[in-house]
């Protein structure tokens, strides 16, 4: 019996934390190439599970298969939010420090944006999806969950292997290491940034595909992903897909274990303390990690 | 000439907190919770000015303390019958309590912006969850304030915050105090090896940035008579005090103020209309700014100022200051 329950806590942690992971490895891309912390990732993965939510509504568009329309659609949103508001604060922000609050203030407008565009769209009533709530046997979770686990991590793995396996992925790993010498050795930084932040929106969105068959969807629902995605990409470590895997996945487990010891309705407090401590390890030096920028 | 100018704008600004101190004789019902509503606006846009304009730590969920000192001084009052005033320090003292645990880890070493801020961001709905889910602070229900017998005195004490927390800005702008601030935010590293004491100045500033808005949360909550969790940590207020002060001037004294009279004037007009179009129309003036305008409209002021000063329009330049 007990063993049951434990059983399905680890199911509900891994589903989680393979969003997590996914909600991270979006996150993570953008900080390592442009070093630039994008705080309305949440909110693009909002508007993901909106577009999720009304395909299926209006056209009975299975979430699943909703990845193909908010891919490329949050990709679309990233580079017009790339032209628009990151590359005009580059071009002004003379010091590094004032790149980072220009970012940051400004990447907070965009919060603040998409998030009144999503009440003023859709008021604030909470969205719910009815899709593959069946329980898979022998297994205790359903199979919305059970898709949702094996679906991230497919994509994660996707992104690994477009970012370690084609010239692309050199050319933005190299971006990353060293802004300077990419450019020097003719690769066009630019674009790179460009591509790399708006692969980064299509990765919240089609986490926000999968969010919505598990979660549910409200105008306000960004800032917890972003929270969470933010803690899994300082615990992973910048730039490790892998290491955002196992960080997705731990955190996903703590919240379910700790929810269930603790209460069911302190999850994100347990995620808000993992943050902290994790942020209070690294800047106290017992923990060691490749600077944001 | 520059001694006259500084007069002249001490009557002015003392003559402007005089013809709003007397709208409760005049104005109706509307007119005065329209003003107190604008206070509370220049207060906590001041408030966050505080700490994210002069250090550079951007405090993104800074209405936290405007949900504590809210909820200290109705907890106190219905459920431990504290006279109002007590209630109200003690409301300051619990921001204020909040703010040290928060500060004493978080500014005892150097840390990064963007770690500050995103930990920021999440602290008002963290806190929101712990109270929705504690029986003992009443959770989602909220709390019925008694109603007070006198209500102008909200409207005064809420004046006397937004003049109070501008007339110790404009202090701290010329003082040491304030210049090691602005230290801090140049260059922390170069402070701290110039022998400006960056943990306790950060920590000090912190603390009275969380001081206001822990009693202005009080204040409000009289005025509302109710208060629930959603009401008290709504993250609007946050996002408000932040905007307001962006959109006017981070980092200066009047620009708080400008932009909270201004934007509060915006979202009241139009709030009665379409509610939650003045949160889009804030959250694009703020990229605009950042893009355009980093300083706000404060710099924009002073890029017209000096411009036309360039044509000889002498007194618009103090002495001494390059065009």
């Amino acid at each position: 019996m007990s063993l049951g329950i434990y059983a399905e806590l680890l199911a509900f942690g891994l589903a989680v934390g393979g969003l997590y992971a996914l909600t991270a490895s979006g996150l993570n891309l953008v900080v390592g190439v442009m070093k630039i912390l994008n705080i309305a990732h949440g909110e693009m993965l909002m508007l993901g599970a909106y577009t999720a939510f009304w395909a299926f509504t209006l056209w009975d568009v299975h979430p699943l298969l909703s990845v193909l329309l908010t891919g490329p659609l949050l990709f679309l949103l990233g580079v017009v939010i790339h032209q628009l508001v990151v590359r005009p604060i580059i071009r002004v922000s003379p010091t590094v420090e004032r790149l980072e609050r220009a970012t940051l203030i400004g990447f907070f407008g965009v919060l603040i944006v998409l998030q009144n565009a999503a009440l003023l769209l859709w008021t604030a009533d909470y969205r719910v999806l009815n899709v593959l709530q069946t329980p898979v046997p022998g297994l205790h979770i359903s199979v919305a969950r059970l898709a949702v686990f094996l679906v991230s991590l497919a994509l994660v793995f996707a992104l690994h292997l477009l970012l370690m396996r084609t010239r692309f992925g050199k050319a933005v790993r190299a971006v990353s290491q060293d802004r300077d010498m990419a450019a020097l050795l003719t690769i066009d930084v630019k674009t790179i940034g460009l591509l790399a932040f708006g692969l980064g929106s299509a990765m919240a969105g089609l986490g926000g595909s999968l969010a919505s068959m598990i979660y549910v969807t409200t105008p306000t629902m960004g800032l917890m992903f972003t929270l969470k995605a933010f803690t899994v990409m300082v615990v992973g470590g910048l730039g490790s897909v892998l290491g955002n895997v196992v960080a997705g996945l731990a955190l996903g487990l703590a919240e379910e274990f700790g929810a269930f010891w603790i209460g069911e309705a302190y999850k994100d407090v347990i995620d808000y303390v993992v943050l902290i401590a994790v942020i209070l390890l690294i800047s106290y030096g017992y923990l060691k990690r490749r600077e944001l920028a | 000439m520059t001694d006259r100018c500084r007069a002249l704008g001490w009557a002015v600004a003392a003559a402007v907190v005089a013809s709003l101190a007397v709208i409760p004789a005049g104005g109706t019902q509307y007119v005065r919770s329209f003003f107190l509503l604008l206070f509370m606006y220049v207060t906590l846009a001041q408030s966050w000015n505080m700490i994210s304009g002069y250090t550079g730590y951007l405090s993104f969920g800074h209405g936290v303390f405007f949900g504590i000192g809210a909820y200290t001084a109705a907890h106190l009052v219905t459920k431990f019958g504290w006279p109002f005033p007590l209630a109200l320090l003690a409301a300051g003292g619990m921001a204020v309590l909040a703010a040290l645990l928060l500060g004493v880890v978080f500014m005892r070493v150097r840390i990064r912006v963007a770690y500050f801020s995103i930990t920021a961001l999440g602290l008002n709905e963290i806190v929101k969850t712990l109270v929705v889910n504690n029986e003992w602070l009443g959770s989602s229900h909220g709390l019925t304030l008694p109603p007070l017998p006198y209500q102008w005195v909200l409207f005064y004490l809420l004046l006397a915050f937004a003049a109070a927390s501008t007339l110790l800005m404009r202090w701290v702008d010329r003082a040491p105090f304030g210049l090691g601030l602005k230290a801090i935010l140049q260059d922390e590293e170069a402070a701290e090896v110039n022998g400006v004491p960056t943990f306790r100045l950060k920590l000090l500033v912190f603390l009275v940035s969380a001081f206001f808005p822990g009693i202005t949360g009080a204040v409000i909550a009289w005025h509302w008579s109710y208060i629930d969790p959603y009401m008290a940590f709504d993250l609007v207020i946050s996002f408000d005090m932040a905007v307001m002060t962006v959109f006017g001037g981070i980092g200066t004294v009047w620009g708080p103020v400008l932009g909270a009279t201004l934007m509060g004037i915006l979202t009241e007009t139009l709030w009665v209309k379409v509610p939650n179009l003045h949160g889009l129309i804030f959250g694009a003036l703020v990229v605009a700014i950042v893009v355009i305008s980093p300083g706000g409209l404060m710099e924009i002021g002073d890029r017209v100022r000096r411009s036309v000063a360039v044509r000889r329009w002498w007194p618009l330049v103090r002495e001494g200051e390059s065009v």
